[in-house]
Order: C-alpha cells, then sequence, then structure tokens
C-alpha cells in the first residue's frame, strides 16, 4: 500500500515536470484563440466602417484593436517568461475585455471568470508569486493540494479501506480470532485495539503521503518563496492561502481517517468475511458519494468530508465544526462495533 | 510391483530435503513412514502422488508414472483437513469422489456405513470435529477401494475408541489386497499395525523390517535369583541380572523353556513382566543418540 | 462436466457469496430508489420555478390592474389602454403557463417539445446562436439537441429530468466551455433518468459496467486461489483425483466466468427493474446520441480538427445499444475475468487482486495508446460505442466490430497465459 502510494506520488510528479512546458504551451494557444476571435470582429468592423461610418461601430472598433494589441503582448509575455508582465497583463486583457463587451463586442469568457482573474492575478503579484496551474504545479503546497484531491476521496478512500479490511476479516477467516478471543481481555477491548491498531497504519500512511508529497518537489524543484501564501479561489469567490489549506487539508484527514476505519471496524466486525465486508464498504462509499452528488453535502452528514478537497474548496465554512462530525460519527460507530462484539462468538 | 521411488532428490532452496530416496513395495503390506517434524515425509507424500516435482527421481505407481491423473483410479491420497470445504457437508465430498471416478452411490454409502460417518454425513464440514474431519478424510481415501492407499496422520486427532476403530479398518484393508503407506508420530499405533518402517532422517531413509528389530524381554523376579541365573546359563539362555530380575530375550529362548528349567530346578517365580522393544525405541536410536536402550516400551 | 457441476455446487453453497450478492443488489436498489427520488425532487423543482413564474404573472396583473384603476381615475386613456394591454398579456401568459405547468406534470411533452423544437431551430439557423456567459454553443449540440427532440415528438418518448425544463440540451463533445460556463453548462446538461432504461443509459458513462464486472470477479474469480492458501488447500483434492489438469482449469474457469455474468446479467436487470420507483422501465426507443466523427485530414494527424459546423451525427434506439452493450459488455467481461483468473495465481489476496485488475483497466485505458486493436480502448464501453472515442482519435476503425475482436483475441491470450501459469503452479501445488 505504501509502495502503490510512493509510486502514485512520483509518477505524478514526474508528469507534472514533463508538464510544464506544455502548460505554457496551452496558455500560448488558449489567449491565441481569444485574440483571433477579436482579430476577427475588428477586420469584420473596419469593413463595415468603411461602408457605413457609424460611431458604436468605431468605439467597439477602438477597443478591440487595444483588446487585439494587449493580447498579443500578453502572448509574447507567456513566451518570454516574463510572469509578473503575463499577470499585469492579463488583467489589462481583462478589464479591455470587459469594456469590450459593454461595446458589444464578443469575447467568450464571462465577467465573473475574468473579475475572479484579476482578483487573483492582483494578489500574486502582491506576494511576487506566478502564477500555477493547479492540477500540474511542481511547487510543494500545491503538489500536495492535486495529491489531496486525487487520493483522499471517496474512491481512494474504498481501496484503502478494502485493503485494510482483510486484518480483521483474515484473522475471522483464518480462525485466528478463536485463539486471540481466548486471551484474558475483553472482546470489546479487542474490538478497540483492532481500531486503534488500523487507525495508527491509516495514519503512518497518512504522514508518509503528505511527507512524499512535500519532499518530493521540495528536495529537486526550486521553490518559491511565499508559495504556501499562494491564494486557492474558494467557492465563495474568497481566497485562502496555501498554507491554509494544507492545514486544514491534514486535520481533515485525519477525521476522516477516524471516520473510515470507524466504518471499517464495524463493518469487519460484524461481516467477518472479506467479500462481505469489502462489498459493504464499496455500498456504503458509493451511496455516500451518490448523497453528496444529489445536494446532501451538508453539514452533518460524515461523507460531506470524505473528498477533503472539496470540502475545503465548497464549505470553507464547515471548518472545524466538521471534524466534530467526522470524530462523533467515529466514535458512535466505535461504540456500535465493541457493544456488538460483547458477547458474540466464534465458530 | 506396487510403488517403485527411486533416486528421489527434493530441495527447497538451498536446504537438501531429500537425497537420493529409494525404495520399492511389492506386495500388499502397511508400511509407515516415520521421522521427526521437517524430516520430508509430508514433501516425499506429495513427490509419490505428483503433487510437487522432485529435483530427480523417478516413482512408478502401480506399473504408471505419477505424472498420469488415471493412476487415482487404483490409488488414494488421504491429506490433512485443510483440503475439506468447510461449506460443504461430508456426503457433498464423498459424492463428488464418486462422480469423478464413477462409483456408484452404493459404494458411498457402504463407505460411510464401514468408517462410521454415517450419522454426521450431511452436517457441513465446519461443524465437524477434528476426529469427525479424520473419518471424513478416510473414508474419502478408501471409497474407490485402492490398491494403494497413502495416509498422512491418518490416526492425527482420533479419540482412543476411534484409534481402535481405525486400526482395525487399516488391517482389514490390507487383508483385502489394499497396500498402505502411512506417515504417523503415534509409534505405539505403528507396532500395532505395520510390518516395515521407513526412517526418514536428514534426507535419507533408513528401511526397516519389524521382525528384525523389534525384540520382547523377559524380566523374571525369583526366589533364588542366582541358582536361575546359573540353571539358564548352564543350558546356554543369556541372562541378564538387572536389579535382582533376570532378563531373557524372546530371540534367545521361548518362555516355556525358561519356566521349564526353573521349575526343575525349584526355583520360585513371583513375577514375570514382558517389555517389548519396538519402532519407538529403534526411532530414538537412530534419531537420539542419547537414546538409552533400556527404555522400554511397555504393552 | 462433473468436475464443472461440482465446482457450481460449491459456488451455491457458499453462503458468503449468497451474502455478497444479496448486498450487491440491495445497495443497488437503495442507490437507485435515491437516485430516483432525486430526479423527481429535480422534476419538482422544475414545476416550482414554473410556478413562481405564474405567480410574478399574476403579481404583474394586479399591478397593471391597479395602475389601470388609477388611470381609468384620472382620465388617462393612453395609460389606461397599455396596463389593459398588459393585463391581456399576462392573462395570456397565465394561460400558457398553467397549460404548461399542466403538460409538464402530466408528462404531455407535445405541445413543450414543439415549442422546444422551434427554439432550436432558431438557435441552429444562420442567424441564431446560442450562448452561455458569453461563450457560445456549438452547431453540432444545438443540431444534436434539435434531432433529439424531433425523435422524442415523433416516436413520443418523454425526454428524461434535466435542471432546467426548456431549452433542454444535450451534452456533447464538442463544447469547450471555461470558467463559470462550463460549470453552467454542466449544471444544465446533467441528465436524470427517470425511467430504469435511461438510468442504465445515463449510468454507462460512469463505468457502471466496469465495475460490476469487477464486482463480479472479486465474488466469483477466487476458484483457485481461494483454494491454494495455507490454510485451505481445496485444491490439492482435485490434484488426487483422476481428472486431467486441463479439465479442472476450464471447470473452474468456466464456472466462475458464467457466475460473473450471471451476477452482472442480474445488476444490470436490477437497474432496469429498478425503474419502477421511477416512471416505469421506460421505452427501447429512446435516443442514444452517435458521433460519426470526422474524416482524419489527408495532410497529416496535426491538422485533425473537430468542425462543429460540418460533423455529422446519428440517433439510434436504446434498445440497439442496449444490445451492444451487453454483447460488449460480455467481451469486457471476458477479458476482465480472464485477466482476474491470471493475477489470482499469483495474488493470494482477492482484495490486492481486484485492485490490480482495476488498476490495470482503467491505467490501460488511460495510459496506452487509443487504437483499434488495443482492447483497452473499449475499457469505456459507452465511449466506444458511441462514436466518442474513434470521433476525437479522428479513428474511424474504432467500433464494435473490432472492440468485439480486440476483446476476444486478447482475452483469449490472456486466458492462455492463465492456462499456462495454472500449469505451472499446479506442479508445485504442495509447496
Amino acid at each position: 500500500m505504501l509502495a502503490g502510494t510512493l509510486l502514485l506520488i512520483g509518477t505524478l510528479f514526474i508528469r507534472n515536470v514533463m508538464q510544464q512546458d506544455v502548460v505554457r504551451a496551452e496558455k500560448i494557444e488558449w489567449f491565441s484563440g481569444y485574440m483571433q476571435e477579436v482579430a476577427t470582429q475588428n477586420r469584420t468592423d473596419r469593413q463595415m466602417l468603411q461602408e457605413t461610418p457609424l460611431e458604436e461601430l468605431e468605439q467597439k472598433l477602438d477597443v478591440g484593436v487595444a483588446l487585439q494589441n494587449q493580447l498579443n503582448g500578453l502572448i509574447l509575455s507567456i513566451e518570454n517568461g516574463a510572469w509578473e508582465d503575463e499577470l499585469q497583463q492579463e488583467i489589462d486583457v481583462y478589464l479591455t475585455a470587459i469594456d469590450y463587451k459593454e461595446v458589444k463586442g464578443n469575447y467568450s469568457f464571462s465577467n465573473g471568470d475574468m473579475d475572479e482573474t484579476i482578483r487573483l492575478n492582483e494578489q500574486l503579484l502582491l506576494l511576487g508569486l506566478p502564477k500555477e496551474d493547479i492540477g500540474r504545479s511542481v511547487q510543494p503546497p500545491l503538489f500536495i493540494k492535486q495529491i489531496v484531491s486525487l487520493v483522499l476521496n471517496p474512491f481512494g478512500l474504498t481501496v484503502l479501506l478494502v485493503l485494510l479490511g482483510t486484518v480483521i476479516t483474515r484473522e475471522f477467516e483464518d480462525r485466528n480470532m478463536q485463539m486471540v478471543y481466548t486471551f484474558p481481555i475483553p472482546k470489546w477491548k479487542y474490538v478497540f485495539v483492532k481500531f486503534t491498531g488500523l487507525l495508527l497504519t491509516g495514519l503512518i500512511w497518512l504522514s508518509v503521503l503528505f511527507s512524499a508529497s512535500y519532499l518530493l518537489p521540495a528536495l529537486t524543484v526550486e521553490s518559491k518563496e511565499l508559495i504556501f501564501d499562494y491564494p486557492l479561489s474558494l467557492a465563495n469567490g474568497s481566497f485562502l492561502d496555501a498554507g491554509t489549506y494544507i492545514n486544514e487539508a491534514c486535520i481533515y484527514s485525519v477525521g476522516v481517517l477516524l471516520f473510515a476505519i470507524g466504518v471499517l471496524t464495524l463493518v469487519g466486525f460484524m461481516a467477518r468475511q472479506t467479500i462481505i465486508s469489502s462489498v459493504v464498504i464499496l455500498a456504503v462509499f458509493a451511496g455516500g458519494w451518490m448523497s453528496i452528488r444529489n445536494g446532501m453535502d451538508l453539514l452533518w452528514n460524515p461523507f460531506t468530508y470524505v473528498n477533503v478537497n472539496e470540502a475545503i474548496i465548497n464549505h470553507a465554512d464547515y471548518f472545524p465544526t466538521g471534524l466534530i462530525v467526522l470524530f462523533g460519527v467515529a466514535a458512535v460507530l466505535l461504540a456500535i462495533a465493541m457493544w456488538g462484539s460483547r458477547k458474540r462468538g466464534v465458530s | 510391483m506396487i510403488l517403485s521411488v527411486k533416486d528421489v532428490y527434493k530441495s527447497y532452496g538451498k536446504e537438501q530435503v531429500l537425497k537420493g530416496i529409494t525404495f520399492e513395495i511389492e506386495e500388499p503390506q502397511i508400511i509407515a513412514l516415520v521421522g521427526p517434524n521437517g524430516s520430508g515425509k509430508s514433501t516425499l507424500l506429495n513427490i509419490i502422488t505428483n503433487l510437487l516435482p522432485a529435483d530427480k527421481g523417478e516413482v512408478t505407481v502401480l506399473g504408471k508414472n505419477n505424472r498420469d491423473p488415471n493412476i487415482f483410479r487404483e490409488i488414494s491420497f488421504m491429506q490433512d483437513n485443510t483440503v475439506l470445504y468447510d461449506y460443504l457437508t461430508g456426503y457433498d465430498h464423498l459424492q463428488f469422489i464418486c462422480d469423478v471416478q464413477g462409483l456408484p452411490k452404493k459404494q458411498l454409502l457402504a463407505t460411510a456405513e464401514r468408517i462410521g460417518i454415517t450419522s454426521y454425513l450431511n452436517k457441513k464440514v465446519k461443524n465437524y470435529s477434528l476426529g469427525m474431519k479424520q473419518h471424513l478424510l478416510l473414508a474419502m481415501a478408501v471409497l474407490n477401494k485402492p490398491k494403494l492407499a497413502i495416509l498422512d496422520e491418518p490416526l492425527n486427532g482420533l479419540d482412543p475408541t476411534s484409534a481402535i476403530r481405525v486400526r482395525e479398518l487399516l488391517l482389514a484393508l490390507r487383508d483385502e489386497g489394499t497396500t498402505i503407506l502411512l506417515s504417523s508420530h503415534n509409534l505405539a499405533e505403528i507396532d500395532r499395525v505395520t510390518s516395515s518402517i521407513l526412517f526418514l532422517k536428514k534426507g535419507n531413509l533408513i528401511q526397516e523390517n519389524m521382525a528384525e528389530f523389534e525384540q520382547v524381554r523377559y524380566q523374571i523376579k525369583v526366589d533364588q535369583t542366582a541358582k536361575a541365573e546359573k540353571a539358564l546359563t548352564a543350558v546356554g539362555i543369556p541372562v541378564e541380572l538387572v536389579d535382582e530380575r533376570l532378563h531373557v530375550y524372546r530371540r534367545d529362548v521361548a518362555l516355556d523353556r525358561v519356566l521349564h528349567i526353573l521349575e526343575r530346578e525349584n526355583v520360585v517365580i513371583d513375577d514375570i513382566e514382558k517389555k517389548v522393544f519396538g519402532s519407538e525405541e529403534r526411532y530414538r536410536k537412530i534419531f537420539t543418540e542419547e537414546a538409552k536402550t533400556d527404555e522400554l516400551v511397555q504393552v | 462436466m462433473r468436475q464443472f457441476l461440482f465446482e457450481n455446487k460449491k459456488m451455491m453453497k457458499k453462503k458468503s457469496v449468497w451474502a455478497a450478492v444479496f448486498i450487491t443488489l440491495l445497495s443497488l436498489l437503495v442507490l437507485s430508489y435515491f437516485h430516483f427520488s432525486a430526479a423527481d425532487r429535480i422534476r419538482n423543482g422544475n414545476i416550482v420555478k414554473q410556478e413562481n413564474v405564474l405567480a410574478q404573472y399574476k403579481i404583474w396583473i394586479e399591478d397593471a390592474e391597479t395602475e389601470l384603476q388609477i388611470a381609468e381615475k384620472n382620465s388617462d386613456a393612453e395609460t389606461g389602454d397599455a396596463m389593459a394591454a398588459v393585463i391581456e398579456k399576462y392573462t395570456q401568459s397565465i394561460v400558457n403557463q398553467e397549460k404548461w405547468i399542466s403538460d409538464y406534470t402530466q408528462r404531455e411533452w407535445k405541445t413543450i417539445l414543439e415549442e422546444d423544437i422551434a427554439d432550436f431551430e432558431l438557435y441552429s439557423s444562420e442567424d441564431g446562436s446560442m450562448a452561455i456567459e458569453g461563450q457560445r454553443v456549438k452547431s453540432f449540440t444545438l443540431r444534436a439537441a434539435l434531432e433529439e427532440k424531433r425523435w422524442f415528438l415523433k416516436n413520443g418518448i418523454d425526454p428524461v429530468v434535466q435542471n432546467t425544463s426548456y431549452n433542454l440540451f444535450v451534452p456533447t463533445i464538442y463544447e469547450d466551455f471555461t470558467g463559470r460556463a462550463l460549470d453552467y453548462w454542466k449544471q444544465v446538461t446533467a441528465r436524470y433518468g427517470d425511467t430504469g432504461l435511461t438510468y442504465f443509459y445515463g449510468m454507462m458513462p460512469n463505468f457502471l459496467m466496469q465495475i460490476f464486472i469487477l464486482i463480479g470477479c472479486f465474488l466469483f474469480g477466487n476458484s483457485i486461489s481461494g483454494e491454494s492458501g495455507k490454510k485451505k488447500k481445496g485444491l490439492q483434492l482435485h490434484f488426487v483425483q483422476p481428472v486431467s489438469k486441463t479439465a479442472l482449469f476450464l471447470s473452474k474457469y468456466v464456472s466462475g466466468l458464467t457466475a460473473t455474468l450471471i451476477f452482472v446479467g442480474l445488476l444490470v436487470s436490477a437497474i432496469i427493474m429498478s425503474g419502477e420507483f421511477g416512471n416505469g422501465i421506460g421505452s427501447l426507443e429512446y435516443p442514444v446520441l452517435v458521433y460519426e466523427g470526422a474524416e482524419p485530414n489527408p495532410y497529416g494527424s496535426e491538422f485533425n480538427a473537430l468542425i462543429p459546423e460540418n460533423d455529422q451525427f446519428h440517433f439510434i434506439p436504446l434498445g440497439e445499444y442496449l444490445k451492444d452493450v451487453l454483447m460488449m459488455g460480455s467481451g469486457l467481461l471476458f477479458f476482465t475475468y480472464s485477466l482476474y483468473f491470471l493475477l489470482a495465481l499469483g495474488i493470494r489476496n482477492q482484495s490486492i487482486t481486484i485492485l490490480v485488475t482495476g488498476g490495470i483497466l482503467f491505467g490501460g485505458m488511460t495510459i496506452l495508446p487509443v487504437s483499434a486493436y488495443n482492447p483497452f480502448t473499449y475499457v469505456d464501453i459507452h465511449r466506444a460505442l458511441n462514436g466518442e472515442i474513434a470521433t476525437i482519435a479522428f479513428n474511424p476503425a474504432i467500433g464494435f466490430q473490432h472492440g468485439m475482436l480486440a476483446l476476444f483475441v486478447v482475452g483469449t491470450a490472456v486466458l492462455l497465459a492463465a492456462f499456462i501459469g495454472f500449469h505451472v503452479k499446479s506442479r508445485n501445488v504442495a509447496a
């Protein structure tokens, strides 16, 4: 499991490193598309002005030409790798584009998106940080964010639990539990011991996940100063710095792990068979995922936090109350598992 | 030729478990394979039944190469109870063998009756005790009336009543013409049923005939020890004097003759004790350097 | 044959497998119930939205009536006439709106579709267009949405539930929205099948069938690995019977394959039947969009491009799609099961086996180059069958026939590898 995790982190990091040039090429392609859109309108407007001079059209053309020039400058900045110019020019482009739309020009990017980008760029300029592609960054905190999104979700957690689950069910299947139950400790205590053991294993896995995601880029790529202040857009329109994001992600991960191990302990000790417990865990997490998709991403629903990244980005206001939900549900699940095993024997 | 094992070698990594094992079984009999844990008994049985490949050597069963699955129409192999399916009944197991061997159902019922498992035949194996599982495995092994039955630890986990029953069954099978090659740690039971023992020591085989090493000794307590010793020695009967008791061996003289001589000399016999020097002592001799020859097995 | 029957008997007597099948079925039905409840909620939400519009009209009429009274008092004929016109307009709007709500509630789609078709005819005409947050909806999507509505109307099929009740778009691969426009597009094109068949169709892009197949393999593909552990050695029992290893292998393989096939069939049937929680099983005539793709550029693949204005599509009935899905699903099941069976020879822990199998399947689909003869290209059955992969890859050869061939040939190769692996393993079965 650890080897698989490290392999995933390593592969993703290499992919991100290799994608750095692609990111730049894609940016150029992206803005070239808009430049073409504006240039085409400018050409048409010029022709129309030659036929019928109109003040409105002339105004539009003026703004259009300025926009086209700014887009051209922006593309050049991207090509030259002058990131500060790039950020400032992108702001200028969007400010002009908003004006352009007001004079009935077409610019296929929503005003809301442009406003958000302007705010982000201004923030980045203040911090002196270049813009990163969040899904392909090699900077430590953003790479951690990518790993968190990829691994700490219903799918990743189901895989983890199916693998860990055998630790409980195998003991029943191989009849080792018959021996264990002869030890001079109450059955409920053994459930607790198992829960603690699994939790510790999970915590070790989590610490490896976070450490490796941090160390790999930190040791191989030059980290930018203040990168932990990198602003991340939240669903409510505000920004959260990357450092706080990682802190919340770490804390949520522990809470989610606690909840997940609680589910696993209960299901494992109730089902006692690998195939049954695996199917139940799959069903539980599929159901949880479906509930979130159908709008039940509520504060009291522990599955809201199973996708750690979405919990932080979409429900900033749930932190830290969400942790109480996760801890509470985990405690209830563990209590049921311990209570259920009190008088149940093994055959 | 019932079974021929020629020059069989087997290693696990650097550890050589079998070092050129060779033996043959020509006539129906009961042969025991004896050795300490990890000596390679199960490995040898698995090689004979082709569950493991030998590194070198050849095994022929009833004239056929052991790789031919059809040999199992005439032989059987009783393995340990991990081969049983917990969720199936004893009947299911026996029926499976009947099906693949093409045996009639009445043979199934007759075998179950003979082994004494009819009462729990329709219960799931997970509810069986260790002894019940052993009985089922034995029933599975004798179901096809094999010419050669290879039994790995058939007496394991049996209560005294069951052990007696199994012993009688093995003897009956032998009388019916089935050759039995069994591995066991129960040396007392081996003494009762086997005619030959294969001792497996450090990868080598030591084959011994029970008749050759088995010794019976009479320990006689008399009122005039010196007189009795002199009288017996005088007629050429070897006598040992240990703790005021006369020790004479059956291989040297019949007990009747000893009693007759002592009676003639008016020596009064207070007590006679028969001691058997059997496979356990032989085992000790072979496997333990400090084996004490006078620790005999009491019958 | 007797060996095969024994394998089946073992499977039938394993309570844990039955329990797992039961739990899977039950979970599926519970999740389906949630789905149909959600679809119903969204549908009711659409009705409420329209009722709000109706209420708004009534408020506007009341306001106009007040202004009319004032105008009459003040003998302001001009305002009075204008207000009377407003009242008349909104009164008509209320009639129309009430009719719309009644039709939508009663699933009387004819009028709604006719109005929607008229709108889409305008959007897809040369003079018309449609944009979201300033980003235009592509011509391909407009044409596809129009044709889909015509199909609904012609065949009397109910559209599925969407988050809007008018301008029902069909999502296509030709859209490249970004930012908020993309979020909005995703929201308005999210479809919630309200019948068993449309639910199944809607879940296919989410790898429903593939997940069913993997669960099936997990439950039924362990006939060798589950009997060759340290504490369970049932396999050895078979090796000391007069049965050839080939017969033993085949009986174990085929019995598990058959069970997996039946299991997947059962789950697919359950999901279709679960439509009874919603609006019934549905119609096999429901339209399924099939991309006809773009021709590869003769000057080189780097010039390949999707042309939303020119690229073509057509619709096929859901029944035809379902038949192809089941056929290709069987091919994928054969391939996946063989792969699982092969891996299970070496991996005793079935949880790891299933994760490795899933990893290979989805990793192969993601990493390996898309090709007509690459079986991993067909792991995404839905996109392989509706021409999406062929269109994006500019490779018209990717389709049902080549998919079946690739899955069967490579599946057979994997089966042979498993057979060889079994022979190798069987030589050391007691090790």
